[in-house]
């Protein structure tokens, strides 16, 4: 009886290595992504708070304009008063959320950068099924996703001391930097697409039917009645009912860099509209003119934030002043 | 050469800043033709010929309401070829259109259009006979088109009406419908393939009436009915948009003719890539054509050069000169050896100026 259970525990033994050495090569990768998973929820749960925080900050400050919209009355002073202190303590719990917020965005990047490469290098191993769906699936989870670029507090408060002032202006450049980097890209595209445009309109010049030319070969003694189609050529141009060109359909095209997501709250909503439209269809020159279009208004928008800026730069530098 | 732009670029100013706008397009150029009567080698009348070309167009777009546009355009064009026999091949075309396109919802639109064009030839001969090709034709069509998500969806009914002068027996008119669809996929950022599909058919009446076989075989002889033929045309293409453009069509095209021998099978293939090289804009373009005719009782398969048999060979050269001027090349070589016509070639090179 012992001799025969001997190799059941051999097996179980041996299986219980190969498990160990299995978990063990597949942990990177399970951990990693536990552990996006986990500051994922960590920076949702922020984000809300962060949320309800400015929500509260916003109303604070309606009620401190609305107080000094009053006529000055001992009650209203102090009224006031305690609503400006309550505002400083809750403009100083906000930009602590957003400090949070910043902090914890950057450890998730990381995090998700590192659950990648560990998936990737899971991947490489060729895993078997049902393994290698799952990582693929996670792959997708992980992959970096076109997110808008929030443009953070714009407005420059009655309130704000120059640390509230700068720290506003360095989450404007930090902004205006992702906003560069997006110019760049839309800039490129435009290059890309005028030169589809430019090539677009050299085909058609060189696939116009050229009347004058009448490239088809001369009538010569035939027999009676072989002439009537040897006209065709202006003919079969003008039958269809329809401009031949490709589509110019009007409908998303979501890639992971699309701008009509990334730059949703920055650019003109109908400029984005028209870039989407014209992505999806097969006519260059619309393609040009709608990206040109975003560019310009993405342009315009850079400017002002930038104006904006420096205006709170200035206005922090002219606080510390003596 | 350099006229014409500069009274172009004077009379180019817009009449109005957005709700009427004029805009005028021309080019002025110098064509050689190997071919000018375009005869088969041998048949007598081979001629070269020299000369100038010139084209323009005008056109007024109107805006009545927002998603409604009206253009009316009219154009002329000539060409004026030197010396001797290449003279009669002068040219002149003139031409009129009117388009109303209707946005009807955001992804549908409603066309109109109606135009005319008369060509105009100085009399011909050819081995002593006249082989005029003067003609005028007048169309109206009125089309839908639907764009969907990457989709495109056209559809539209017509009338054509077409004379042509050295023979009224060969006047026409008729209906025709259309058909075509594209999708576009977006293989890259910046790249897209556009597929599409189409279908056309074209009812043509003739004044003149059908024939069939008489004189014992030796002849054709006028029926009591009229020719009456159906001109189907379907077509599947394919164009890649990138670094340059790369193009592929197939069209077969299909003439149901009652009246004898007019009854044909055409197939043709259209390959062409457009790139930028040095700052010109160069399209190789190759067309083969095949015509194949109905069996004639008379005369059996023989090819019919009266057909639009060119199987082609054409480089096209652009280089912007200015923002609206540029200098234009081309060089086409035609030969017919697929349709049997191995004794016919011809090349065509001309070099123009062009404002748009």
């Amino acid at each position: 009886m012992r001799r025969a259970q001997a190799p059941v525990v051999i097996r179980i033994l041996v299986a219980v290595l190969l498990g160990s050495l299995s978990w063990a090569h597949a942990a990177p990768a399970d951990d990693l992504t536990a552990r996006v998973e986990v500051l994922s929820r960590e920076r949702a749960a922020l984000a809300t708070r962060r949320d309800a925080q400015a929500a509260a900050y916003g109303k604070q400050i309606r009620e401190i304009a609305d107080l000094k919209a009053r006529a000055s009355s001992w009650a209203r002073d102090r009224r006031l008063q305690a609503a400006l202190s309550s505002a400083r303590d809750g403009a100083t719990a906000l930009e602590a959320r957003e400090r949070e917020l910043r902090a914890k965005d950057q450890t998730l990047a990381t995090a998700r950068r590192e659950a990648l490469a560990a998936v990737d290098a899971e991947l490489a191993t060729q895993p078997e099924e049902p393994r290698r769906s799952e990582l693929a699936a996670r792959r997708q989870r992980l992959a970096p996703a076109a997110r808008p670029i929030r443009i953070p507090d714009e407005r420059i408060d009655p309130l704000d001391d120059p640390e509230d002032l700068e720290q506003k202006a360095s989450a404007l450049a930090e902004v205006e930097q992702k906003l560069l980097a997006e110019r760049t890209r839309l800039a490129h595209r435009v290059d890309a697409w005028r030169k589809q445009a430019r090539l677009t309109r050299a085909k058609q010049r060189a696939e116009a039917p050229d009347l004058l030319a009448d490239d088809g070969p001369r009538r010569t003694p035939a027999p009676r009645g072989r002439g009537g189609d040897a006209f065709e050529e202006p003919a079969d141009s003008e039958d269809s009912p329809t401009p031949t060109g490709p589509p110019t359909g009007g409908g998303a095209v979501e890639s992971p860099a699309d701008p009509a997501i990334v730059l949703a709250d920055v650019v003109d909503p109908s400029a984005l509209a028209e870039l989407r439209r014209a992505e999806s269809s097969g006519d260059a020159e619309a393609r040009a003119l709608a990206a040109e279009s975003a560019k310009k208004s993405l342009e315009a928008r850079l400017a002002k934030l930038r104006a904006r800026r420096l205006e709170m730069e200035q206005r922090a530098k002219a606080l510390r002043a003596p | 050469v350099i006229r014409a732009p500069l009274v172009a670029l004077l009379l180019a100013a817009p009449a109005s800043a957005e709700e009427v706008r004029q805009s005028l397009s021309a080019e002025l150029g110098a064509e050689v033709d190997s071919n000018v009567h375009r005869v088969l080698a041998g048949a007598g009348g081979e001629e070269l010929g020299v000369g100038v070309r010139a084209g323009a167009r005008w056109a007024l777009a109107v805006r009545p309401a927002v998603g409604h546009a009206l253009v009316f355009g009219i154009s002329g064009a000539g060409r004026a070829l030197g010396g001797g026999a290449a003279g009669e091949e002068n040219t002149f075309l003139a031409g009129t259109e009117l388009r109303w396109d209707a946005a009807t919802g955001s992804e549908s639109r409603l066309q109109l259009a109606l135009g005319y064009h008369d060509l105009f030839e100085a009399d011909t001969e050819v081995a002593g006979l006249d082989v005029d090709r003067d003609f005028r034709t007048g169309v109206g069509r009125l089309g839908l088109v639907l764009t969907p998500t990457d989709w495109r969806f056209g559809g539209g009914i017509g009338a054509r009406a077409f004379g042509y002068k050295p023979d009224r027996d060969l006047d026409f008119a008729g209906i025709t419908l259309a058909f075509d669809a594209a999708r576009t996929l977006h293989p890259g950022e910046e790249s897209v393939l556009v597929l599409g599909a189409g279908y056309s058919l074209a009812h043509r009446d003739f004044r003149g009436p059908a024939r069939e076989p008489g004189c014992e075989g030796r002849c054709t002889v006028p029926t009591a009915l009229g020719r009456t033929d159906l001109f189907h045309t379907a077509s599947l293409s394919a164009e890649w948009q990138g670094e340059l453009i790369v193009s592929g069509r197939y069209e077969l095209a299909f003439n149901d003719s009652n009246s004898v021998g007019q009854s044909f099978v055409r197939h043709r293939v259209d390959l062409a890539a457009t790139f930028e090289l040095a700052r010109w804009l160069l399209t190789a373009r190759l067309l083969v054509q095949i015509n194949r005719g109905e069996e004639d009782p008379l005369a059996g398969n023989v090819p019919s050069i009266e057909d639009e048999s060119k199987s082609a060979a054409i480089l096209h050269a652009l280089r912007p000169l200015s923002g609206a001027v540029a200098l234009e090349l081309r060089a086409a070589a035609y030969a017919g050896p697929l349709d049997g016509l191995d004794d016919y070639s011809r090349l065509l090179m001309s070099v123009g100026v062009v404002y748009r």
